[in-house]
């Protein structure tokens, strides 16, 4: 059967098959596309966190880990023993003493008795240090209290 | 496109997996005498000293060697094997933050290598408070 009439014009129901394609070929899917975008943008938003203390230390490594929550308080001790705190949102800003970290935690302890505090603190950072950030956690009656640590892959084991 | 949507989604899940930052659960290690943590038994102890060596109980040990020295304080006639003793962590000042990590990490890995029933209780002794009100 001929899909053309004799003066050689396409059937009706062709033209409209070929404009239905030509359609199809032109639409820009629109609907689709800013899905994908709002789904990309939710990731972004999910999965990105801030660094709220830039501070460079050299992580002690663990095999076993648990999941610091987020959002939580950070306290960094440097290889040079310079203390910075950061209440979980805002950047980290350098403390002073001992006396003006307690004062930090329990002001954040008063905002927020279950925020939990992380210790970020050099290897080779002296004991003593992180001892005394520890006292002041506890002096203020602080939640969850980590060590950060990075994972230890298990070829270094042993 | 509902592919597409899955390995989104996927890729999210993972990526949020690994964006986590870990650390060492320090809570009860660090909570104060008393409050139900440390047993009344006479602790385990684990010295760290300034060089970064471990003493337990006084012996001179590799922190790989922890779990093996362990075994031999698992009460007897235990079942599931049990550690009633508590271990008691105690740095000196100078020691290396990151060597006290380590101790703490091979402790906290005792449980799984003895298969102990339950965990064991470590308590963190503090140079700012009486460690020996830890140790009772």
């Amino acid at each position: 059967m001929s899909a053309a009439d004799p003066a050689g014009r396409p059937e009706p129901d062709v033209i409209r098959a070929r404009q239905r394609v030509r359609q199809s070929q032109l639409s820009v899917p629109t609907a689709a596309m800013a899905g994908l975008v709002l789904l990309l943008v939710t990731i972004v938003l999910v999965v990105y966190r801030p660094d709220v203390d830039r501070a460079l230390v050299d992580l002690p490594r663990t095999i076993v880990c648990d999941t610091v929550p987020r959002g939580a308080a950070v306290i960094s001790i440097d290889r040079g023993g310079m203390m910075r705190a950061s209440a979980g949102v805002d950047a980290s800003a350098p403390v002073a003493n001992v006396d003006e970290l307690e004062r930090f935690v329990a002001d954040v302890v008063s905002r927020d008795p279950t925020r939990p505090f992380v210790i970020k603190a050099d290897r080779n950072t002296r004991y003593e240090l992180v001892d005394r950030v520890i006292a002041a956690l506890r002096a203020s009656r602080a939640g969850a209290i980590y060590l950060l640590a990075g994972q230890r892959l298990i070829d270094e084991v042993g | 496109m509902l592919n597409l949507v899955f390995l989104v989604v996927v890729s999210m899940m993972i990526a949020m997996v690994l964006s986590a930052d870990k650390g060492l659960d320090i809570t009860a290690a660090t909570a104060a005498p008393g409050s139900g943590n440390a047993a009344g038994a006479e602790a385990i102890l684990v010295r760290v000293r300034a060089d970064g060596t471990l003493l337990v109980d006084g012996k001179s040990l590799e922190s790989e060697r922890i779990a093996g020295y362990l075994k031999s304080k698992i009460d007897p006639g235990s079942s599931p094997a049990t550690i009633s003793r508590p271990v008691l962590l105690r740095p000196d000042a100078d020691a290396p933050y990151g060597t006290i990590v380590d101790a703490l990490d091979e402790l906290r890995q005792v449980r799984a290598r003895l298969r102990l029933g339950a965990e064991l209780h470590i308590s963190l002794a503090m140079h700012s408070e009486s460690a020996s009100a830890l140790a009772r």
